[in-house]
């Protein structure tokens, strides 16, 4: 009787045996992710580091897993120990290290980015030319995409031969995917040399059709917090006491992209409406949606940045002097089928004397959550 | 033994009693003030003579390397979003990398310094652990052997670095303290964490916009503070509490550089308004400002090189290449001489002499004297804008594209 059941006890031990090694390596991860603010918890983090990094290869899928969290101080810890693990284990051949599981866990485009780009640089040491594979493959990846366009380029700007409608096949291919502004510039001077007009700024959804007006006298810097007429109502026929008696009114400006120009669309205040100080500008759009939806806007603005969409203010912030970087502030906003207006407020700073010549500009576009430009047609009068 | 040495092995001293004086453990090297009492200090090198050994280096960095012992720590980032971390050991006898940490970047401080990356602020060291911080915001202990001590990420905690050029502070180690200054958009603040277990200690707002300046420590009657220079200001703190203690008004609306000390006064630069200046640390609090300027100098400005200081000589460079060399006690003009190129890293020196730096890649070695001197102009044949460290015997440059061991035979 005994005899017999032998085996079968056997694999019930085994098994338990591995469930306990599995629940104290859940542990070891609990442990090491527990580490807090201020460096709370790092003892215990330490420990359990320790142990993890002694069981070798075995738990780097797990550890992985583990580090695959918004939390970068989790994330941390647990990446040092899988470097660890990995190049102990490369040093001695790399033998133990499971390429299979690691290169499906980079294949996967709902893991975190930074995690997916650590598991694919392991599989390309053991395997190497498995990235530039998979890349080619990669344009729309969440992740890689910004890298699979690169090798795209590259690959084209290699082959000599290839006939000219399959280049521009591959070229309008890769602008379609790109996310990246000058990404889409070079392959839109690409594609312009063999013949083929693509729009930046459409693709990427900058705005750049507006009526200006200002400057408003903001002295003392006030003009962020006050409230000027444009702010209650947008009549684009309306005049306005401006800045040192001026007579202000709305004027059209149809933004010219060159190939000087910072951004797509870039707003330059200062050249539409002449030099102001402590002053502030509004800039207004209209465009028509053919459906209601939720919308990312991408802008930034110097001076200060407040944005109304519909007439509701979605964004505000205050900060002179910092200047325009693109995509520094983001917010949602949800559109309405039919007629949309945006309408955007941008202060000048006081001159002093290390800033004879403050900026007085912004950059403003549509996107989806990838960051794929939205265009809409617009529903603005023509104007002066 | 002079003031300044009585205060240089005052201030070894309170930073850890191990330390010695061959040793570069931070910003600015064992005083934090850019000079070393090392002797037999290299003169003349070029890229086939004087090169102990030159290691490849991979990624962007600016910040400089640290040396304790037989060992060198510096960091990089690298990636699309120079979001990709690393901290690096190599051993000082031949280069040789003993170990390497990388770490992910959490936050992005909105532009950065392209050369820099997210490694701009140089790591420090005790001998024991080596802390990091990087313009992602990590702040990060590893002990010897490169494993984690502790590890924080001041974005996750207060915000992420606000900052168009990207952070560039370096912790100060102060004891069993680490100091680290924070001026940006996002809320100023000066933070003290215990070295061993990464905890707060105290956390002091600051009201400041962006400055790329270094915490300082100088000793005071008897006491240490700390110094941090920014935004129209520099002030005094108590490295115990927080506490502000004093300010003198008067400097940039956005300061880079490190002030230095010649007995007690505090030697400062920040570019317009004041070129140079000249405060009496005399353990007054409050402002100061009218009562304990010395002297403000008007001979050419510098915006981001740090200078030095000594005996009686005050010495900085122009980021356009003029070398200024001014008197400590009057702030009057000694020399201006053109050391050529523009200048990034800040001047260090030892040996009776001061290395400019310039981002070309050439050094202009200069006699530490009344009379300009310049004993030798050394190129390697890439840009340098990181800042030299000085440890036994030798001259640590980070090139754009090289680690340089420079040492005569």
């Amino acid at each position: 009787m005994l005899r017999r059941e032998y085996p079968l006890c056997l694999l019930i031990a085994l098994w338990l045996g591995t469930l306990t090694r599995a629940d104290e390596v859940d542990q070891l991860l609990r442990d090491v992710r527990s580490v807090s603010k201020e460096g709370a918890g790092s003892p215990a983090a330490r420990a359990a580091w320790e142990k993890l990094v002694a069981r070798g290869p075995a738990v780097l899928p797990r550890v992985l897993d583990a580090l695959d969290t918004p939390d970068t101080v989790a994330a941390n810890w647990l990446r040092t120990a899988f470097d660890r693990i990995v190049d102990r284990e490369l040093n001695a051949g790399g033998k133990g290290l499971d390429a299979d599981a690691l290169l499906a866990f980079a294949k996967d485009p709902k893991r975190r980015g930074r995690a997916r780009r650590l598991a694919l640089d392991v599989v390309e040491r053991l395997r190497p030319g498995t990235s530039e594979r998979l890349l080619a493959g990669w344009l729309d990846d969440p992740e890689f995409r910004y890298d699979a366009i690169e090798q795209r380029l590259a690959r084209l700007d290699r082959d000599k031969t290839m006939p000219r409608g399959r280049a521009i096949a591959a070229y309008r291919q890769a602008f379609a995917a790109t996310r990246d502004v000058d990404q889409g510039r070079q392959i839109a001077a690409r594609l312009k040399t063999l013949g083929v007009e693509v729009s930046v700024a459409e693709h990427m959804g900058f705005l750049g059709d507006w009526y200006v007006v200002g400057p408003f006298d903001a002295h003392g810097m006030k003009g962020f917090a006050t409230v000027y007429p444009p702010e209650k109502k947008v009549d684009l026929k309306e005049t306005f006491d401006g800045k040192d008696g001026k007579k202000l009114q709305w004027k059209h400006n149809r933004v010219v992209n060159t190939p000087a120009i910072r951004f797509p669309n870039f707003v330059d205040l200062h050249q539409a409406l002449g030099a102001a100080e402590d002053a502030v500008a509004y800039a207004f759009t209209s465009f028509r949606a053919e459906a209601p939806r939720e919308v990312e806007f991408r802008g930034a603005a110097d001076d200060n940045f407040t944005v109304w969409v519909n007439g509701e203010r979605v964004f505000g912030f205050e900060e002179y002097r910092n200047g325009v970087r693109l995509d520094r502030h983001r917010f949602r906003a949800r559109l309405r089928a039919g007629i949309n207006t945006v309408l955007v407020k941008v202060c000048q700073a006081p001159v002093t004397p290390t800033n004879k010549e403050p900026n007085w500009e912004f950059v403003l576009r549509i996107t989806d959550t990838s960051g794929k430009g939205l265009v809409f047609a617009t529903a603005l009068p023509e104007g002066k | 033994m002079s003031t300044r040495y009585a205060f240089l092995l005052s201030l070894c001293c309170l930073l850890s009693a191990e330390v010695r004086a061959d040793n570069w453990p931070g910003w600015r090297g064992p005083a934090g003030d850019g000079t070393s009492t090392e002797k037999n200090l290299p003169v003349r090198w070029s890229t086939t003579e004087n090169v102990r050994w030159k290691v490849p280096l991979q990624g962007a960095g600016v910040s400089a390397p640290v040396v304790w012992g037989d060992r060198l720590y510096l960091t990089n980032s690298d990636g699309r979003h120079n979001d990709r971390l690393h901290l690096l050991c190599y051993r000082v006898v031949d280069g040789r990398l003993l170990w390497h940490t990388r770490f992910f970047g959490s936050a992005l401080p909105e532009g950065l310094f392209a050369p820099g990356g997210m490694a701009v602020p140089t790591p420090t060291t005790d001998g024991k652990r080596v802390f990091a911080l990087f313009g992602t915001s990590e702040l990060v202990c590893v002990d010897l052997d490169g494993r984690p001590v502790w590890v924080r990420s001041l974005a996750q905690e207060y915000g992420a670095f606000r900052n168009r050029w990207g952070m560039s502070s370096s912790p100060l180690l102060l004891g069993e303290k680490l100091i680290v200054q924070v001026d940006h958009w996002g809320g100023s603040y000066l933070l003290a964490v215990e070295a061993a277990t990464g905890a707060n200690r105290w956390k002091t707002p600051r009201d400041v916009g962006i400055n790329w300046t270094s915490p300082f420590a100088v000793h005071v009657k008897g006491r240490t503070q700390l110094i941090a220079v920014g935004s129209y200001a520099i002030k005094g703190y108590d490295p115990e509490t927080g506490a502000e203690l004093w300010t003198v008004g008067g400097m940039n609306m956005q300061c880079i550089i490190s002030p230095v000390t010649s007995g007690d006064r505090l030697l400062a630069i920040s570019g317009d308004p004041f070129q140079a200046v000249a405060i009496r640390l005399d353990g007054r609090t409050g402002d100061l400002t009218k009562s304990n300027i010395i002297w403000k100098a008007k001979s050419g400005t510098a915006y981001v090189p740090s200078p030095v200081c000594v005996g009686r000589h005050f010495y900085f460079v122009e980021d356009n290449g003029w070398g200024n060399c001014l008197d400590v006690e009057t702030g009057k003009r000694v020399w201006r001489e053109r050391m050529g190129g523009n200048h990034r890293a800040s001047l260090v020196a030892g040996d009776g002499k001061v290395y400019f730096t310039g981002e070309g890649g050439v050094v202009t070695v200069v006699k530490a004297a009344r009379e300009f001197e310049v004993l030798a102009k050394n190129e390697l044949g890439e840009d340098i804008v990181a800042s030299p460290a000085i440890a036994d015997g030798r001259l640590f440059l980070r090139g754009a594209k090289h680690l340089f061991c420079i040492g005569e035979k």
